[in-house]
């Protein structure tokens, strides 16, 4: 039960995250177009955000010892998510405007929009290593099975974003679902209390002091 | 309930309300210059483009909008039912009249954006004018360019590739007329990307092959503008058949240094080598000149719709008399009457801040202040100017003002009423009046009798310098010489021509 929480919020955060670099570009076609820099520019920040929230994650994780931290990473992003459309449309208008001529005009508006929602969702992944970490000797494998499976979460979030929810529900929608996902995960695990394994069974235990 | 669950619920509760509360914001339909009365029929998002039908009762029209961009717009009067009243429209008839929902609009042939009308010449320039055409289009856009061949040619078949299958939906289910014709085997619809399409229709005979797909940036697709392309798109042709390309661009941009150079030529530049370096050895231009456009105040620097035809077969004035007389006498929409479909619009006008208020339509100030239309004073037209547009213009501060007046009280609940709320200094009332039968005719009739000449508009003396003959005595100041070769390999064309 434990682990499939761990993974189900993997991939929910996976899939959300993915999305909103195929919505993201859309959010930005009507100011930008649709050229190659689009494409450049959102992937810089996606893949930028992930590595800051790798790092910042890391720490996050070294210093806790349970799921709720995790609950307000993931809460946090589900609110960016739902007030995405309050904003999002002006400010690449804006930027649009400001700096529509300039091949960077772009990416500052990709960073402004997006770096902080997929930020928080690229510290998610070292979060859940600390959650899910159970023994030395296995470590490998278990983290090696969270980013399978978080990343299965990425390829349905550009997969069915594409294919099905662009085509049926409009931008905004989509991100208001997905911010409603997104809560609703972060209010779980702020009702379910999750204690990080490696506190509850030292992988070694600790030794008596050998005295000094 | 632990504290934090809550704060997390009521945060969550907060956001949810507010993203919803605001979900529903559209891409700019109430800039300045546009009809007050213009209202959203439906709006649809795609992987491609976020999409909305617009109409405008005064302004006439139902124009396809990627995002604010306009692809296109039919007039909504005269309606399809008004066309097949004619006895002469016969071939637009269906066998049962068709059902419209109530509050939807079933919009004729009669275009409402400029390019549209020249869709024909494309057919009229071919080394005979085909019987039965057959006619590729790639990227559908609003449809109403299939209509305005479908209206002169009762017995073409078009073939209309598009990429987005959203929009093919788009354009069957709030225009009656294409949906009919698609239902008559005139009109077919593919879902699919054009470059593996076209491909693939090699030895096809097609009359006509027209290239008007645009992205939502308002940028050629790179795939869709290369050498390559090109010729595959020539390898569909029949004997004699012509490639037609809507490109926006301009002739050129002058520095403060006295030359020519910027982004947007080249891409009507590049059009031209590519497509001659594609073995469509003849291209012709023809700059498309919009209300207000005089011919001999052609500005090279503003961005516009060209048309660029080419084919295998001589096409320059010069050369091709023959179809340069079938443009000169072609007579488009004959069977409709000007003075009939007119639309009246006033604004504001801010001569100081070079700013203007949103449309709005004649009626709701003449209705309330009639002294208003007996105070504007005409615009005279310029030689050779495009007819279709009368303006007309009036400074009386008083007047001006209890217009203003007039608008702010009559406009329905929900107009955009921009720039109507005072009435600055410098401020002068514009009226602009537009026969839509007129403006197929007049834009026809002055953008092809520019075109007609050779020592602007000879692909030979615009572009260069690799690939034409030798160029002294040809006007400088028209010569792209920066004019690039688009290919597989340098595919640059996604320039932003805005």
């Amino acid at each position: 039960m434990r682990l499939f929480a761990i993974y189900a919020t993997s991939i929910t955060c996976g899939f959300c995250l993915m999305a909103l670099e195929i919505l993201g570009a859309r959010v930005l076609y009507p100011s930008f177009g649709s050229s190659i820099d689009v494409w450049a520019a959102i992937i810089t920040v996606f893949i930028l955000s992930l590595s800051i929230g790798y790092v910042i994650g890391g720490r996050i994780a070294d210093r806790s010892t349970n799921n709720r931290p995790l609950a307000w990473i993931v809460l946090g992003s589900g609110i960016l998510y739902l007030t995405l459309p309050i904003y999002a449309l002006r400010v690449s208008e804006a930027l649009g405007d400001a700096m529509g001529q300039m091949r960077f005009g772009v990416l500052v508006a990709g960073l402004v929009l997006f770096l902080l929602p997929s930020l928080l969702l690229g510290m998610i992944s070292p979060v859940l290593v600390k959650l899910v970490f159970v023994s030395a000797e296995r470590v490998g494998r278990t983290t090696g099975m969270l980013y399978a499976v978080g990343s299965v979460g990425n390829v349905f979030g550009i997969l069915v974003t594409d294919y099905i929810l662009l085509e049926h529900v409009r931008i905004n929608s989509n991100l208001l679902w997905m911010g409603g996902l997104l809560c609703v995960t972060g209010l779980l695990h702020l009702a379910i209390r999750m204690q990080a394994s490696a506190e509850q069974q030292p992988a070694v235990p600790v030794a008596p002091s050998q005295g000094a | 309930m632990d504290r934090q669950v809550l704060y997390g619920l009521i945060l969550t509760v907060a956001a949810a309300a507010a993203g919803i509360a605001f979900r529903d914001q559209h891409y700019r339909l109430d800039v300045g210059g546009l009809p007050a009365d213009q209202r959203v029929v439906d709006h649809r998002d795609s992987p491609y483009t976020g999409m909305t039908w617009v109409t405008s009762p005064s302004n006439n029209y139902l124009q396809l909008r990627f995002f604010e961009m306009v692809e296109g717009g039919v007039c909504v009067s005269p309606s399809w039912s008004d066309l097949v009243a004619d006895p002469r429209l016969a071939h637009l008839k269906p066998a049962q009249p068709p059902v419209i929902a109530t509050g939807e609009l079933d919009p004729g042939t009669l275009n409402n954006s400029a390019y549209i009308s020249f869709f024909p010449a494309g057919l009229l320039l071919n080394r005979t004018v085909p019987e039965k055409p057959r006619v590729l289009v790639v990227g559908l856009g609003s449809g109403v360019g299939i209509a305005q061949i479908a209206h002169h040619f009762p017995t073409a078949v078009v073939d209309v590739v598009d990429i987005d299958p959203a929009v093919i939906r788009m354009v069957r289910d709030h225009y009656p007329l294409m949906a009919w014709l698609e239902s008559q085997g005139r009109v077919n619809f593919i879902a699919r990307d054009a470059r593996a399409y076209v491909r693939a229709q090699r030895g096809q005979g097609y009359h006509l092959v027209i290239l008007d797909a645009y992205t939502a940036g308002s940028t050629i697709p790179p795939h869709l503008m290369t050498r390559e392309f090109f010729a595959e798109c020539g390898a569909t042709l029949a004997e004699g058949g012509l490639v037609f390309a809507n490109i926006i661009g301009c002739y050129g941009e002058q520095d403060a240094d006295g030359t020519w150079r910027g982004a947007k030529r080249r891409v009507v530049g590049g059009a031209l080598r590519t497509f001659r370096a594609a073995g469509l050895d003849n291209a012709w231009v023809i700059p498309v000149l919009h209300a207000g456009d005089r011919p001999g105040s052609f500005d090279r620097s503003s961005a516009r719709n060209n048309i660029v035809i080419c084919g295998k077969h001589e096409l320059s004035p010069a050369r091709f008399d023959a179809g340069w007389s079938r443009l000169r006498d072609w007579v488009p929409f004959p069977e409709l009457q000007p003075g009939r479909h007119v639309s009246r619009q006033y604004q504001l006008i801010d001569r100081k801040a070079n700013t203007g208020s949103t449309f709005v339509p004649a009626a709701w100030i003449d209705a309330v202040v009639p002294a208003v239309a007996g105070a504007m004073k005409s615009v005279p037209l310029g030689e050779g100017t495009p007819a279709h547009t009368l303006g007309s213009i009036a400074s009386d501060r008083a007047l001006l003002e209890q217009a203003a007046q007039a608008v702010r009280t009559s406009a329905p609940a929900g107009s955009q009423l921009r720039g109507w709320d005072e009435v600055p200094a410098n401020t002068e009332l514009y009226l602009r009046t537009i026969d839509w039968v007129l403006f197929p005719r007049e834009t026809w009739r002055t953008s092809v009798a520019f075109a007609r000449q050779t020592d602007k508009h000879d692909p030979e003396l615009l572009v260069g310098p690799v690939d034409g003959p030798e160029r002294d005595g040809a006007p400088q100041s028209w010569y792209m010489s920066d004019a690039p070769l688009f290919t597989d390999q340098t595919p640059n064309a996604d320039i932003v021509n805005r």
